[in-house]
């Protein structure tokens, strides 16, 4: 009962500026006054610039999209996965090495995205999946590369959230992976990080400074996923727990928040 | 000044405008959210960029008020600081040294300063229960009101207000241990 008139009295202290406290509460108004002052920080600026201009371009490309009924979303959705398939079939003419070659921002770089997850689907075992990944992985740095020297640095962002994203799933993979095809992966997996950590570290240096952020990010995820240093392969290639790809949360809506994470995870996890 | 129930209800109809201007309103609350969790000032603004991204997929068509978009918002950012915590549990990071500096970086010594005093009330506010912990971090760093608190947690008012004060009275005990 004291508890909660001791709240009522704080919160009401904390709500109109310049009241006066009851005397045993003082010491805690004056510590919520402490971490408004400790929190304020602002963001840079720059780097805010560059996020409002990711995410209004994002809106604009997400409204775009919204607007095809759902019927004509499934029947292009089915129309580029069979465009896909037939590509993948009839690999090596010009039109896959078109889509395998397509960059961020080209009108045939959806398809390599669909392209890839059919070569999911047709992939047999984990270690074939695994590999896919690694596979995927590389591509994403190339892509970050050429997207750079055409000066699509906008588009560096969402590429190297989807590398982080393949590193991720390359990890999960592994850990179903038998010990010797484990090994094979792994020792390529270390090679591989190496160059995608040096390449990336060249990307830094070059690019605006906005857009670091997101490739200082990929380059603690190939960390994370490679080595320490001097040593050899990684005895700890295990799944991360998070949550999944920003694809599989619930869309907004009035009655309250989606679920982002498996339903209860919030509850023993620390924020 | 266009209320943020307008807002919303414009940037769910695809008016960018009005998405620019909820973006500009929560931008600063958002990454305040991370930044009182966070050493790294670059990872606070990486993840508010990325709540925003997240935000600008799913509005269009977005069914609901000004308030429930902002409990949605702080609760995709509540998730991604989650989500961040388990891949640091999981592959804990070294620190990137030899990365070279940001041109804005603050002068080093008002940086240790800042750090180390950051670094003790990131300390504290880590052995609060996590309820208690979000309901300081939603109010305090991000400015939300209790309401939005409460629908952002899923609890009503008075225990976010409970949750205040037991939470304030916890940390400040930490503190002084410290």
């Amino acid at each position: 009962m004291r508890d909660r008139a001791d709240a009522e009295a704080l919160d009401r202290a904390l709500s109109s500026p310049g009241a006066t406290p009851p005397a045993g509460l003082a010491a805690l108004a004056r510590l919520a006054e402490d971490l408004m002052v400790a929190w304020g920080s602002e963001p840079a600026a720059e780097p805010a610039a560059y996020g409002r201009r990711v995410a209004l371009a994002t809106f604009r490309n997400a409204v775009a999209h919204g607007r095809r009924t759902p019927r004509v979303r499934t029947r292009l959705r089915v129309a580029t996965t069979v465009a896909a398939v037939v590509a993948l079939l009839a690999g090596g003419t010009a039109a896959t090495v078109a889509v395998q070659r397509a960059v961020p921002g080209d009108v045939a770089y959806p398809a390599k995205l669909v392209l890839e997850r059919t070569r999911h689907v047709l992939a047999v075992g984990d270690a074939a999946e695994a590999s896919l990944y690694l596979a995927q992985a590389e591509s994403r740095v190339e892509e970050a590369v050429r997207a750079q020297s055409l000066g699509r640095t906008g588009a560096l962002p969402e590429t190297l959230g989807r590398y982080r994203d393949d590193i991720h799933a390359f990890q999960e993979r592994l850990t179903r992976v038998d010990a010797e095809r484990a090994a094979a992966l792994e020792a390529r997996a270390v090679r591989e990080l190496r160059t995608h950590e040096e390449v990336l570290k060249s990307l830094l240096n070059v690019v605006p400074a906005e857009a670091r952020p997101g490739i200082e990010r990929a380059i603690e995820a190939t960390r994370r996923a490679g080595p320490p240093e001097g040593a050899g392969p990684p005895e700890d290639a295990g799944a991360p727990e998070d949550a999944g790809p920003p694809d599989e949360r619930g869309p907004p809506g009035g009655s309250g928040p989606p679920a982002t994470s498996p339903p209860g995870a919030e509850r023993d996890i620390d924020t | 000044v266009d209320s943020i129930d307008d807002l919303v209800s414009r940037a769910a109809r695809g008016d960018a405008d009005a998405f620019a201007a909820l973006f500009d309103r929560f931008h600063v609350p958002v990454y305040r959210y991370f930044a009182a969790r966070m050493r790294d000032r670059v990872e606070a603004e990486d993840m508010t960029a990325t709540v925003f991204v997240e935000a600008a997929r799913r509005l269009p068509g977005f069914r609901g008020d000004g308030r429930a978009f902002v409990a949605w918002l702080f609760t995709v950012a509540r998730h991604d600081l989650a989500d961040l915590r388990r891949r640091e549990r999981r592959h804990p990071l070294e620190p990137m040294d030899e990365l070279p500096a940001r041109d804005e970086a603050p002068d080093p010594a008002d940086q240790v300063a800042e750090r180390l005093d950051q670094d003790r009330l990131r300390a504290a506010l880590a052995r609060l229960t996590d309820d208690q912990r979000q309901v300081l971090l939603l109010k305090f760093a991000a400015g939300l009101s209790n309401e939005e608190a409460g629908r952002v947690l899923g609890k009503p008012v008075t225990a976010v207000k409970s949750l205040q004060h037991r939470g304030l009275a916890a940390l400040r005990r930490l503190l002084e241990e410290q």
